[in-house]
C-alpha cells in the first residue's frame, strides 16, 4: 500500500527542481520552430488540422511537416524524417501510429536541440495493456535522457493564443488572446469549452490551454504551477477528473491560489469512495467529500456545471475582484430579479448589501413611483417604466454606496425601449466601476447587439439572471479563498 | 489483547490510543468477571455503563453489548452475565473478553469526530453532529489532515447543523474551543498513524463546559 509523504506541514514549500521545470514550460508555449510528424493533406487526419489551424491563425514561427508519403503539406515542403530538418527545432508534434512513436522519439533525441514533444497518438498506458504501458515508459525514458520533455501521449497538447501555437485539433477553434489559463483532463471537454468561450457575444479569449493526456511526464500540477507564474494568465480554470497524489495537488494548488484565483469543475460527485459502507461514518464518506475538502483547503473554488465554469472565467476575465461579499441586485423586472435572489440564497457566501439611507433617497428621487426600492434592502426593482438614463443613473448610485461590493444588473428592455440604447447608457458606468458588475439582458438573439456592445466596453453579460448571480458568487468565493490562503482573515 | 484476525482495535486499546493524544474519556476500568465489574463500578461511582470487550464486535449495541444507567453492584453483576449470554447468542465466534465499566455521562449535544485514510489524499479528519444529523442527513464535513485550529474552526462551522452547536433554539452554546482542540488532535493522530483506516469517536458528548469521547472505534488497514 502506498504511503504518503506525511509531515506536520501539509503545505511544505514546493521543491526548487519542480518549480524550475514548471517555469521552463515557457519554452514550450513560446516554441518558434515546430515539426509536425505525421503531417497530412488528408483533412480526416488530426495532424492535418494541427497544421491547418496554425497556418489559418497566422502562426509566425516555422512549421516543418514530416511524412515520408508526402512531398508537401498545405503548401509547405515536407521531409521524410525529422533528421532531415536543418533548422533548430523547439517542439515536435507527433501524430503517427502507436508502434512508430518510439523510433521517432529516438531520432528526435539524436538531434540534440529539441526540448519538448507533444504526442497526440493514443494507445499507450491508458489501455492498461502491459506492452503499451512499457512502450510509454521507454518513450519517456529515451526522451528525458536527451533533455526532451513529453506532453501526452493521448492528448491534444497546448495552445498559446498570443503566438497562435496550437497542437490541438478541435474544429472551429478561434485563438483569441485572453486572461484565463485552462487545464483539462479531458481533451473533448477542453475543445468544447474553448468553443463555448468562442461563442460568447464577444469571444472570450484565453491565455493558455493545456491537455496533457496520460501525464507520462509533464502533468497537470506542473501546468498549474506554470500558469501561476505566466504573465498572460490572470485566473485559472480546470476540468478535473482526479489526481494521483492528492497531497501534492493540495500543496501546489495552495501555492498557486496565493497568486491567482483558480476555479475547478471536479467531476465524479456521486461516486462514493472505496471506504463506503465499512462503518457508519465510512458509509457517509467517499472521496468526493474529501476532494471537496481538499479544494477548499487549497483555496480552489469548486464549480459544478459546464456553464458555471465558463461564466466564472468570464467574470474573472472581465471584472475587478470584489472587495467583499455584499451584492446589490438591480433589476428592471420582478421575476428575473427574484431568480437572481434565489441564487444568492442563504448559503452561497454572498449576502444582500444594506444600502445607506442616502442611497435609498437618491433612488427614490430617481426611479419611477411604482419602483420597489430596497424591499428587501439590497434589492431594487426599477420596473419597466425605467428608461435608459434611469438604468445608468441607478447603477451609478448603487455603485457609489460603500456598502455595496458587487452588482447583478438585470434588464428586459420592453418594445418601446431599444436594448442597444440601454446598453450604450449603462456600459460606461459599469465599465469604469472599481466594483464588479455582472449584467444580464434578457433574452436570446434580440439582445445580442446590446450584449456585444457591453462586452466590447468590458462588461461581461450572462444568459440568465441566475447565471449572472452564480458567476459573481464563484468569483467572490474564489477571491475570498485567496484572502484566506494569504492569511488575510477569517471567512 | 488484539485478536489475531481482527482489524478493529479492542475498545480498551482504542481508548489508550486516543488518550495518548489528550482526548478526554470518562472514568473507566476493565473487568473480566462480574465481581471485578462490581468492584470497578464501586470505585468509579454510580451510575455506570457496561460495554462488551470482544474482538470483531464493531457495533456493540447491536449484539446486546452495552447496558447503561446501572445504579448498584447487583445490577452491574447481573448485567455482566447478560452481556456474556447475549454475545454467546449473537456473536458466538467472538467470546467476551471482559467489559469496560464506564462512568455514566449526563445528556448533552452529541457530535461525531472521525478520521478516514483516503486513497488519494491520505489521512483526513471528519466532523458532524451525532444521531440523525450524520446518519440520515449526511451533514458531515472533511478536511485533509493535519489541520490547525483556524481550519478546525472553519470545519465545525461548515456543517448545516452548526447553529444547534452555537446556541440556536434556546440551547446552551457548546464548548467550541475544546471541540476544536479535539479535532486538531484527531487530525494529528490520523497523520501519525497511517496504519489506521478509520477512526470514529461516536459520540463525543459536548457539555456546557467540557466534552468527552464516549466511544472509540479504530479500524486498521488490512496489510496484505
Amino acid at each position: 500500500m502506498r504511503e504518503f509523504g506525511i509531515g506536520a506541514d501539509l503545505f511544505a514549500p514546493i521543491e526548487p527542481a519542480f518549480r524550475d521545470r514548471a517555469r521552463l514550460l515557457r519554452a514550450l508555449f513560446d516554441a518558434e520552430n515546430i515539426a509536425i510528424i505525421g503531417a497530412s493533406n488528408n483533412p480526416r487526419k488530426a495532424s492535418h488540422h494541427v497544421m491547418r489551424t496554425m497556418l489559418d491563425e497566422g502562426f509566425e514561427g516555422g512549421l516543418f511537416p514530416v511524412n515520408p508519403a508526402e512531398k508537401s503539406v498545405l503548401g509547405r515542403p515536407c521531409v521524410g524524417s525529422i533528421t532531415s530538418i536543418r533548422e533548430r527545432l523547439d517542439l515536435a508534434v507527433v501524430s503517427i501510429p502507436t508502434q512508430h512513436v518510439l523510433p521517432v522519439v529516438e531520432q528526435a533525441a539524436a538531434r540534440g536541440d529539441l526540448r519538448y514533444m507533444v504526442i497526440l497518438t493514443a494507445g499507450f498506458a491508458e489501455t492498461g495493456i502491459p506492452e503499451n504501458v512499457e512502450l510509454e515508459r521507454q518513450i519517456v525514458e529515451t526522451a528525458n535522457a536527451s533533455g526532451i520533455r513529453i506532453i501526452g501521449p493521448n492528448c491534444i497538447g497546448v495552445i498559446n493564443p498570443r503566438t497562435k501555437l496550437c497542437t490541438g485539433f478541435a474544429p472551429g477553434l478561434t485563438l483569441v488572446p485572453g486572461k484565463v489559463g485552462f487545464i483539462t483532463q479531458s481533451g473533448a471537454f477542453g475543445g468544447s469549452y474553448l468553443m463555448a468561450c468562442g461563442s460568447q457575444p464577444v469571444p472570450l479569449g484565453f491565455s493558455k490551454f493545456g491537455h496533457v493526456g496520460n501525464m507520462s511526464d509533464v502533468d497537470v500540477l506542473e501546468l498549474l504551477l506554470h500558469y501561476s507564474e505566466d504573465d498572460d494568465t490572470k485566473a485559472i480554470c480546470m476540468y478535473m477528473e482526479g489526481v494521483r497524489d492528492g497531497r501534492r495537488f493540495l500543496r501546489v494548488a495552495h501555492e498557486v491560489t496565493r497568486h491567482k484565483p483558480v476555479f475547478a469543475l471536479k467531476v465524479g460527485r456521486n461516486t462514493l469512495g472505496s471506504h463506503a459502507a465499512l462503518s457508519h461514518t465510512g458509509a457517509l464518506a467517499g472521496s468526493n467529500r474529501v476532494y471537496d475538502a481538499a479544494l477548499r483547503q487549497a483555496g480552489v473554488e469548486r464549480v459544478f456545471t459546464f456553464e458555471a465554469l465558463v461564466d466564472a472565467c468570464k467574470a474573472a476575465s472581465y471584472l475587478p475582484p470584489p472587495a467583499g461579499n455584499r451584492v446589490c441586485i438591480l433589476t428592471q423586472a420582478g421575476g428575473p430579479g427574484i431568480i437572481a435572489m434565489d441564487e444568492i440564497g442563504d448559503d452561497s457566501g454572498l449576502v444582500l448589501a444594506s444600502l445607506s439611507p442616502e442611497t435609498q433617497s437618491s433612488l427614490q428621487a430617481l426611479l419611477p413611483s411604482m419602483a420597489m426600492i430596497c424591499k428587501p434592502n439590497g434589492y431594487i426593482d426599477m420596473t419597466a417604466a425605467a428608461m435608459e438614463e434611469v438604468h445608468a443613473q441607478a447603477l451609478r448610485i448603487v455603485l457609489e454606496d460603500d456598502n455595496v461590493d458587487s452588482v447583478v444588473f438585470i434588464t428586459l428592455p420592453p418594445t418601446f425601449l431599444p436594448a442597444i440604447d440601454v446598453a450604450r447608457a449603462v456600459a460606461p458606468v459599469a465599465a469604469s466601476a472599481s466594483k464588479p458588475v455582472a449584467a444580464c439582458f434578457m433574452h436570446g438573439h434580440a439582445m445580442l447587439e446590446a450584449r456585444t456592445c457591453l462586452e466590447q466596453a468590458g462588461v461581461p453579460t450572462f444568459d440568465t439572471p441566475d447565471r449572472a448571480a452564480r458567476a459573481l458568487i464563484h468569483f467572490t468565493q474564489a477571491t475570498r479563498q485567496q484572502s484566506n490562503i494569504r492569511g488575510e482573515g477569517l471567512s | 489483547m488484539t485478536h489475531p484476525n481482527s482489524s478493529f482495535l479492542l475498545e480498551t486499546e482504542a481508548i489508550r490510543l486516543v488518550s495518548s493524544y489528550g482526548i478526554p474519556y470518562p472514568d473507566h476500568r476493565f473487568a473480566s468477571s462480574a465481581d471485578e465489574a462490581a468492584i470497578a463500578a464501586d470505585s468509579i461511582g454510580y451510575p455506570v455503563v457496561l460495554k462488551a470487550i470482544a474482538a470483531d464486535v464493531a457495533h456493540k449495541s447491536d449484539v446486546g453489548g452495552v447496558i447503561t444507567r446501572l445504579r448498584d453492584p447487583e445490577s452491574v453483576r447481573s448485567s455482566f452475565d447478560r452481556i456474556r449470554e447475549s454475545l454467546g447468542i449473537h456473536s458466538p465466534s467472538s467470546p467476551l473478553i471482559g467489559v469496560l465499566v464506564c462512568q455514566q455521562i449526563d445528556d448533552g449535544v452529541d457530535v461525531i469526530v472521525g478520521g478516514l485514510h483516503d486513497t488519494t489524499f491520505g489521512p483526513t479528519v471528519m466532523f458532524g453532529l451525532g444521531g440523525i444529523f450524520t446518519e440520515v442527513l449526511d451533514d458531515v464535513a472533511f478536511r485533509v489532515a493535519p489541520i490547525e485550529r483556524f481550519e478546525a474552526h472553519r470545519l465545525v462551522r461548515e456543517i448545516k447543523s452548526w447553529p444547534l452547536l452555537d446556541g440556536a433554539r434556546g440551547r446552551q452554546p457548546c464548548e467550541i474551543e475544546a471541540l476544536v482542540t479535539l479535532i486538531v488532535a484527531v487530525s494529528r493522530l490520523m497523520v501519525e498513524h497511517p496504519e489506521i483506516e478509520s477512526l470514529d469517536l461516536n459520540p463525543v458528548r459536548v457539555l456546557p463546559d467540557s466534552l468527552l469521547a464516549l466511544d472509540a472505534r479504530v479500524k486498521q488497514r488490512t496489510i496484505s
